[in-house]
């Protein structure tokens, strides 16, 4: 049976899919949702997060998965960029975006609703607006409403 | 062109899952139709995504303990499977949910 994931590209071909997946990659081990392009590993400036991620890069090698980037979450000082940077370049990559600290994903996950809705000014909605056009920029040619 | 089918992964606790929901809510308020996948064995993103906590409550997931589409006949088209089995939340986002709850008492 063909992948969900592969089926999509074919019959809807203008949507986006995203998946939110564990560090173990399970489902990409399984092979149900195995056509991904590119993988983005989420890191903070501490050695756990930075563990797990090398190990998910390991297993996106390992499954085929055509491309690992990290996203730099949770920053508080210039020096977390240049650890996080640092990190991303040992393994052959690159941060794809910065994400500053910010209390207001607290406050969302406190009322259990999206932090759009939330805090729409909040620092990690602006910082995934700038992830968002990168993303449209790689993958769609005609980008759909790309705001500017 | 390319289609945008990208995975998002890190520690439990990184943020993955707060940025999953922005990031498709995001390219969904753009107009691009969006397809979020809660892949985690410990689901949150329906919450996440803004679907609302009924709703979120009342999620199956279409894929079984194995990995596979969840029933015969298998070659069910996309279109089928989000019609069944998708959640339509704001901002053009359809979720899916991939793995069962293995928590008791979680959601």
């Amino acid at each position: 049976m063909r992948d969900f994931i592969d089926q999509v590209e074919t019959e809807l071909p203008d949507t986006a899919v995203i998946c939110d997946m564990e560090a173990g990659l399970e489902h990409l081990s399984i092979g149900s949702l195995r056509y991904i392009d590119l993988l983005l590993v989420v890191v903070q400036p501490t050695f756990k997060t930075m563990m797990t991620a090398d190990r998910a890069y390991g297993l996106a090698l390992e499954l085929g998965i055509p491309e690992v980037q990290f996203i730099a979450n949770r920053i508080k000082r210039p020096s977390d960029v240049d650890q996080l940077e640092a990190f991303a370049r040992d393994h052959g990559s690159r941060i794809i975006v910065t994400i500053p600290d910010d209390d207001w994903v607290k406050v969302a996950d406190a009322r259990n609703q999206c932090l759009l809705d939330v805090a729409p000014d909040a620092p990690t909605v602006e910082a995934v607006a700038r992830l968002a056009d990168e993303l449209e920029g790689r993958f769609f040619t005609a980008p759909v409403g790309a705001g500017l | 062109m390319m289609p945008m089918r990208v995975g998002i992964s890190g520690k439990g606790g990184v943020g993955k899952t707060t940025i999953t929901a922005v990031l498709a809510r995001t390219l969904g308020r753009r107009g691009r139709p969006v397809i979020a996948i809660d892949c985690d064995s410990d689901p949150n993103l329906a919450a996440n995504v803004g679907l609302g906590e009924e709703m979120a409550g009342m999620l199956r997931p279409f894929l079984d303990q194995s990995g596979e589409v969840r029933f015969v006949p298998r070659n069910l088209s996309p279109s089928t499977l989000l019609s069944q089995y998708g959640y339509h939340g704001p901002d053009n986002v359809t979720l899916m949910l991939a793995a069962r709850a293995e928590k008791a008492g979680s959601g």
